[in-house]
């Protein structure tokens, strides 16, 4: 190696970088020159210094722990980006989706209206559904769980026969009065009543 | 001591194959990940900002961070190299947040013993606590404390370099800045060191 080394090549071989072809070609060059091997084995000892002086690794105290926090910081990353999506997904729902909801419900309430009024004037009597109640049968075990915090409101019941795939749900439906729903309701009666009085 | 080349080669193929796991969601494979990489991310951090208890923190973020960018992570570097840039970027941050954080604060350093001059008749009597008499001949802590004195990117270039022993082109990738001037920073902190610790180093 007649020329010399540029800056960068020179630093690598002074930091013991190079390899091969690149490592001896730099070995020739640095061999008639005292004062770059000089540099370079004063570069060692201070590497060597610094090296066996700090530790390259060191376990974090509390290893076992320093792990779960890491785990619980992914789960809280996890969990508030989970929201973030069903935000994205909601408002691309409400710039696109929305709209396009909202006409065809707007063509479908005038479909429904005009074949309404098309429809003969005279009114067809629907006969009322008679709620069926369910009942359990004697011998079972019913219990309620309500909870105000959850709003939920739970009725466990045993002893119960399987119910059948053809029971319709719908017939079981039980229907309040108007005074088991609207308790103004009653009053406002009460009170009509009591001033006629 | 840095880790030899093929024995980083190993390390390296296994941490790739975890890597690959990890991205498909394998938590199991990531733990180990942590595990196998705690140790010199702690160490690292912990010779950037000298205090346990926030390189035990800045520690933990850097995990997080990796896991939220392991989608991203392609292996063109070893998977060490990119935790230590995402450590970069965490000690930086952190560095700029404590430097906000403290305007206007009191510095202590200005009351640093090496600055008030022997002779003045007030200068307080100096006391060594008794941890630090016992601990003060080791050469660690004259180390430690040489390094203290270095700016932020001289002390990083040194610890990359000296003891975590990463390549130039390695440290450029990681600090996202040029080769020239990690040969810079890496020349004037040694140079810098070395006259801080002359005493050790000549004795050597």
């Amino acid at each position: 190696m007649n020329t010399n080394p540029d800056e960068t090549r020179l630093a690598q071989w002074l930091d013991d970088e190079l390899t091969g072809t690149d490592l001896t070609e730099m070995d020739a060059w640095a061999a008639t020159r005292p004062e770059q091997l000089a540099a370079r084995e004063d570069l060692r000892l201070f590497r060597n210094m610094m090296a066996t002086n700090l530790p390259a690794s060191q376990e974090p105290p509390y290893p076992d722990f320093f792990l779960s926090r890491v785990n619980q910081g992914i789960r809280d990353l996890q969990s508030a980006e989970a929201p973030a999506k069903t935000a994205a997904a909601l408002s691309f729902w409400k710039s696109w989706m929305m709209p396009i909801a909202a006409c065809a419900g707007m063509v479908l309430a005038f479909g429904i209206g005009k074949r309404s009024s098309e429809a003969p004037s005279a009114l067809t009597v629907v006969p009322a559904a008679t709620p069926v109640v369910y009942t359990p049968e004697e011998g079972v075990d019913a219990e309620w769980f309500a909870s105000a915090g959850a709003g939920a409101n739970v009725i466990v019941l045993e002893g119960v026969a399987a119910i059948p795939d053809s029971t319709d749900f719908s017939e079981t439906v039980y229907v309040p009065t108007i005074s088991e729903y609207d308790r103004t309701a009653t009053r406002e009666k009460e009170t009509s009543d009591s001033a006629q009085q | 001591m840095p880790v030899p080349q093929d024995a980083a080669a190993d390390e390296s193929d296994e941490d790739f194959r975890l890597v690959a796991l990890a991205q498909k969601g394998d938590m199991r494979a990531y733990d180990e990940l942590v595990i196998r990489h705690r140790g010199r991310i702690y160490a690292m951090i912990r010779n950037m900002v000298k205090n346990d208890a926030d390189a035990w923190d800045l520690s933990q973020d850097v995990f997080i961070k990796a896991w939220q960018a392991l989608p991203r992570f392609e292996a063109r570097a070893r998977f060490s190299t990119w935790l230590f840039r995402i450590s970069h970027n965490v000690v930086y941050d952190w560095v700029r947040k404590r430097k906000i954080e403290s305007a206007g604060e009191l510095n202590d350093e200005i009351f640093n013993r090496e600055k008030i001059d022997s002779s003045a008749r007030t200068a307080p009597a100096f006391v060594e606590a008794p941890d630090d008499a016992l601990s003060s001949s080791e050469l660690r802590e004259k180390i430690e404390a040489a390094l203290a004195k270095l700016s932020v990117d001289h002390r990083e270039a040194v610890i990359l370099k000296d003891v975590q022993g990463l390549s130039y082109k390695e440290i450029a990738d990681v600090t996202k800045c040029s080769i020239g001037t990690v040969m810079s920073r890496l020349f004037y902190a040694r140079q810098k060191l070395q006259t801080l610790l002359k005493d050790e180093y000549e004795s050597r």
